[in-house]
């Protein structure tokens, strides 16, 4: 291997940390305007009537819009296919608003201050009306969500999926301990460095053109045309760099808004959001509220599960309605569960919309169960490494949800060798403590996807060319998210080709060049678009032996491919990509290209085993984390070091959701706690821990050189095994996240999460 | 609509931009107002004080200390004379902000923002330090304590600045401990402060980020200086009456438990014979 298993750097970092890569709000575009957006300051009202009057008095402002005034067409921003059947309850400017944050009105002006200045001259006469701001009360507007004619009614549950697998009811009378929990998690926010931002232009065609920091340009197309009521041939799309995305970038919010101006206006437009907007007024990730009941047997084999997931969407539907069986999914692919049954249901509510958020209801349903498990493990009196191990899958499972194989899931191997790593054993006898200080350790596992397979969409088109240059382009619809994927996907190539990764020219999505493609979502970068990616330069090097046996008047099979070089077996020549290119061309002979489409036809698990170590102190209720390992089912690295770079980011995402982050939606106003990053704490470097990583490199069969995803499951573990560490510290049973210390101080003084006293709570 | 930018280098030359009416807005550090756009007028100057050496100053007037408004929280925190005469102000600036803030971030901005978790407020209350204001269209200065200062509303007449601190000393390096409570290390707002700083027996105690301005401690300030028991108690009944039926005010009452045994144990860390 020359290129697979090295530790590349980014092809891109140079460029972005010297500031030379242009992301889309750094792009200078002659004539462009700027459009600013009003955003409601009531959780639901009526908007009655607007009065611009005073906004276009100022000769800078080119226009105000709203609803009255701009199209009606309700679209649902998550799908990604013209023609899928989706919840349509989003229009680009609601009559009626749902939430703090939700568009009232755009102002368009010669500058972004002129924009933003005219928004305080707009007059929006708002009726409010009753706002429903917690998930027990979204639970009980029940009724159909949208009315026979379509019209949404915003009742509940949006969507719910019923699962049943075994006999539960047998499975609960076996038992021999039978515990129960519920795990709270919040709402929080991707907190990108970049903030949202879409450019729109009218081209000469009478198409528009959006240039957007996406994580799928088809999406985006089929999106802003339907909410255009276009159709998605009028629309072009650009992907730009993205500065961080997490899921925050996987629907269009701004795009379908800036689309319809520079159609209006016939200019180039460019909208942008502020950090208050970007958590007020894009998408976060749903809470849930899950309640867990498992049977075990003395042994701490799982005999029955019963799970219960309310899921608070937000105001509208985006894919809210594919969380609850989302979470089922993962939910049941991490241990042998022989009896299980499960509800989950997605509920509006007048809060902030939610959407994709790196696991897509992984990591909410991995805490409800982990954090389950380990208050199981407490109470049945077994070491929590050794109940995990007692119950996890292995090799060649077959997920029950699905009926798909995981492949080759290594999940024990990542749970003990974790354990030895870590020193587990030693640790956790020495936990606890009396003193002011406590400490402990947790751990957690978690099981994840690779991908939307068995969806029919799980298809990506690759075409490679070698250049007249001798440089291999690689065109498909690329979506690096910031992550170092188009680097992976260099180095499989590469390490067929024979090149260094740097020698590929990577053509990033755009809807003109790109074959169809679902984008960078679900894991499935690496795991598919790696395997398109080495399946097209297998096609190109046949193509190359092939034109290079007619240069050489040779057969295909005298012909030599290795170390980026065609070989003569006859004895004679040695030729390299660019000398090859030269002579192909001198002698009229067609440049060697190839174009594959690959399906992933399985969707393997990877696995993760997480172990963390806390300090609590316990007169100030704050958590530090000390020390940390991550064990990763990885198949195998392509690049060990962006792994370790996605591990490390995906454990500083989850330290923040078990200790600091939540959007804190007043349950009563509705307004955000934190929509600054003063007010919304992140962990930042002084509370990240030592982390040191290990990688189960066993390889799987269906991945790109055994290869398999790590970028969400990197973080799904997190949050359950530092909650964990803490309740081992403290004796406690806290499960709603986030740990703040006042909930710390809390189940100290006995409240909620108090000391679990023996046969007292489940 | 432009934002001027003007940076005078001497009083004269402020006192020219001062004269404006509408008074300009001051900048000093930045960290305040530059991250909060809005409150940055659309129009008009923004007068820069970083250019006004006599802002920049660290030193002694009648043996009291004497910082420059302009004076970093970087600075404040490593200057060895501050540490000597205040070391309250030093150890306050050690929990400011981020390395980050620190280094742009200044005392007098600190103070004229007057956010009620401002962390170098307690200190220089604890320290009985004065503000030396300059006050608009008049030489001279006029010293006011900051207590007070932070009493008022607004903090700073128009054209008003402050130019200086003054923070009494005498020979004795005073004792001193501060203590911080935030949501994470650091930046962190702070949910709670205390400041002590004084000779032995006679030290003031001050809380921070308890309700709008430092709030003096008596009945713990007096078990703190007699060294017997039931601080904790007392810091508690006195957060409680400082806040009442505030939402964090049960956290913060059992907190500062905590925050004042980190309190004691410092102070007693610094006087323990090296």
């Amino acid at each position: 291997m020359t290129a697979v298993g090295r530790r590349h750097p980014m092809l891109d970092g140079a460029a972005k940390v010297s500031g030379a890569l242009c992301y889309a709000a750094d792009l200078a575009i002659e004539g462009l305007v700027h459009g600013a957006i009003l955003t409601s300051p009531h959780p639901h009202a009526r908007i009655l009537a607007l009065d611009a009057t005073a906004a276009l008095a100022d000769p800078a402002v080119l226009g105000v819009f709203w609803h009255a005034t701009m199209p009606a067409d309700r679209y649902n921003s998550a799908v990604w296919l013209e023609g899928q059947e989706a919840p349509e309850d989003e229009a680009m400017f609601p009559g009626t608003v749902r939430h703090i944050g939700d568009r009232v009105a755009v102002a368009v002006a010669t500058s972004p201050e002129a924009a933003e200045a005219a928004l305080s001259r707009i007059a929006v006469d708002y009726a409010p009306l009753p706002a429903c701001l917690t998930d027990g009360e979204a639970d009980r507007r029940r009724g159909a969500p949208f009315a026979p004619d379509g019209t949404p009614t915003f009742l509940n549950p949006l969507d719910e999926r019923h699962f049943r697998h075994g006999d539960p009811a047998a499975g609960m009378a076996a038992a021999a301990v039978v515990v129960e929990t519920e795990v709270r998690t919040p709402k929080t926010h991707h907190c990108a460095v970049e903030p949202h931002v879409a450019i729109a232009m009218p081209l000469a065609d009478g198409r528009i053109r959006v240039l957007s920091p996406c994580q799928s340009v088809h999406a985006t197309q089929v999106v802003v045309a339907r909410a255009l009521g276009l159709a998605p041939r009028d629309i072009h799309v650009v992907k730009t760099p993205i500065g961080g995305s997490f899921g925050g970038k996987a629907e269009p919010v701004l795009e379908p808004i800036a689309a319809e101006l520079a159609r209006r206006l016939g200019r180039p437009v460019r909208i942008a959001y502020d950090r208050r907007r970007v958590f007020t007024s894009t998408r976060m990730r749903a809470s849930a509220r899950v309640r867990i009941r498992s049977g075990f047997d003395a042994a701490g084999r799982i005999l029955a599960r019963e799970t219960e997931a309310l899921i608070d969407i937000g105001a509208y539907a985006t894919g809210g309605n594919y969380l609850p069986g989302s979470m089922l999914q993962r939910h049941v692919r991490l241990y042998a569960i022989p009896a299980e049954r499960y509800h989950g249901r997605a509920v509006y509510t007048n809060t902030p919309p939610t959407g994709a958020f790196r696991g897509y209801g992984s990591p909410q349903i991995n805490a409800a169960g982990e954090i389950h498990l380990d208050i199981a493990a407490a109470r049945l009196g077994i070491d929590p490494v050794a109940l995990r191990l007692a119950n996890a899958i292995g090799p060649g499972a077959v997920e029950p949800f699905t009926g798909l194989d995981v492949g080759n899931a290594r999940l024990r191997e990542c749970i003990a060798e974790g354990a030895a790593a870590f020193g587990w054993a030693a640790w956790r006898a020495a936990g606890g403590g009396t003193g002011r200080i406590r400490t402990g350790v947790g751990m957690a596992a978690a099981a994840h996807i690779n991908g939307c397979f068995p969806g029919s969409d799980e298809a990506t088109t690759m075409t490679m060319v070698l250049g007249a240059d001798g440089r291999v382009a690689m065109v498909s619809a690329l979506h690096d998210l910031g992550c170092g994927s188009n680097t992976t996907l260099a180095q499989i190539a590469a390490e067929v080709l024979g090149v260094a990764p740097a020698e590929l020219r990577i053509v990033e999505a755009d809807t003109d060049l790109c074959g169809y493609d679902l984008g960078t979502r679900a894991s499935r970068m690496t795991y598919a678009q790696g395997e398109a990616t080495r399946r097209t330069a297998l096609a190109l090097v046949a193509s190359i032996r092939a034109a290079a046996a007619l240069l050489l008047n040779a057969a295909p099979d005298d012909i030599g491919f290795a170390d980026g070089a065609v070989t003569d077996r006859r004895g004679g020549a040695r030729l390299g990509l660019a000398a090859l290119a030269r002579d192909l061309g001198g002698a009229g002979i067609v440049l060697p290209a190839a174009t594959v489409t690959h399906t992933a036809t399985a969707n393997p698990s990877s696995h993760a085993a997480h172990y963390a170590a806390v300090a609590v102190d316990t007169a100030t209720g704050l958590v530090r984390v000390t020390d940390y390992l991550a064990v990763h089912d990885i198949g195998r690295a392509i690049n060990p070091m962006l792994v370790e770079g996605q591990i490390h980011g995906g454990i500083q995402i989850g330290i923040g959701y078990a200790l600091f982050e939540d959007v804190a939606n007043d349950p009563v106003t509705g307004r955000m706690g934190g929509d600054s990053f003063a007010r919304y704490i992140l962990a930042n470097s002084l509370e990240m821990p030592a982390v040191a990583v290990r990688l189960i490199e066993a390889g799987e069969p269906t991945g790109p050189f055994g290869a398999k995803a790590v970028g969400e499951i990197a973080t799904i573990p997190v949050a359950a095994a530092v909650v964990n560490a803490v309740n081992h510290a403290l004796g406690t049973a806290l499960t709603h996240l986030p740990l703040v210390p006042e909930r710390v101080l809390d189940a100290l003084d006995g409240g909620e999460g108090a000391p679990m006293v023996a046969g007292g709570r489940g | 609509m432009t934002l001027r930018l003007a940076a005078p280098e001497g009083r004269d030359e402020l006192d020219a931009l001062l004269a404006a009416d509408p008074a300009p807005t001051l900048i000093a550090g930045g960290t305040d107002l530059l991250i909060a756009p809005a409150r940055l007028p659309a129009a008009g100057t923004l007068v820069d004080l970083g250019r006004l050496a006599a802002l920049r100053a660290i030193g002694r007037r009648d043996g009291a200390l004497l910082l420059g408004a302009g004076v970093t929280v970087a600075r404040l925190a490593r200057d060895p004379l501050v540490a000597r005469l205040a070391p309250v102000l030093a150890l306050a600036a050690a929990d400011f902000g981020s390395v980050q803030i620190r280094n742009r971030a200044t005392i007098g901005g600190n103070i004229a923002n007057a956010a009620p978790a401002a962390d170098l407020a307690p200190a220089l209350v604890a320290a009985a330090a004065l503000a030396l204001l300059w006050p608009p269209g008049a030489p001279g200065e006029v010293a006011v304590p900051v207590a007070d200062l932070l009493a008022r509303r607004p903090v700073l007449a128009p054209g008003e600045v402050i130019a200086a601190f003054l923070v009494p000393a005498s020979g004795r390096t005073p004792r001193a401990a501060f203590a911080k409570l935030g949501r994470r290390q650091e930046p962190a707002i702070a949910r709670l402060t205390l400041a002590a700083s004084g000779p032995p027996g006679a030290m003031a105690l001050v809380a921070g980020a308890l309700g709008p301005g430092p709030r003096r401690l008596p009945a713990a300030e007096r078990i703190l200086n007699d060294g017997g028991p039931g601080l904790a108690e007392a810091l508690a009944a006195e957060v409680l009456a400082a806040i009442p039926g505030r939402a964090s005010a049960a956290y913060k009452a059992r907190a500062v438990r905590g925050l004042g045994e980190d309190l004691a144990s410092r102070l007693a860390a610094a006087g323990a014979p090296a």
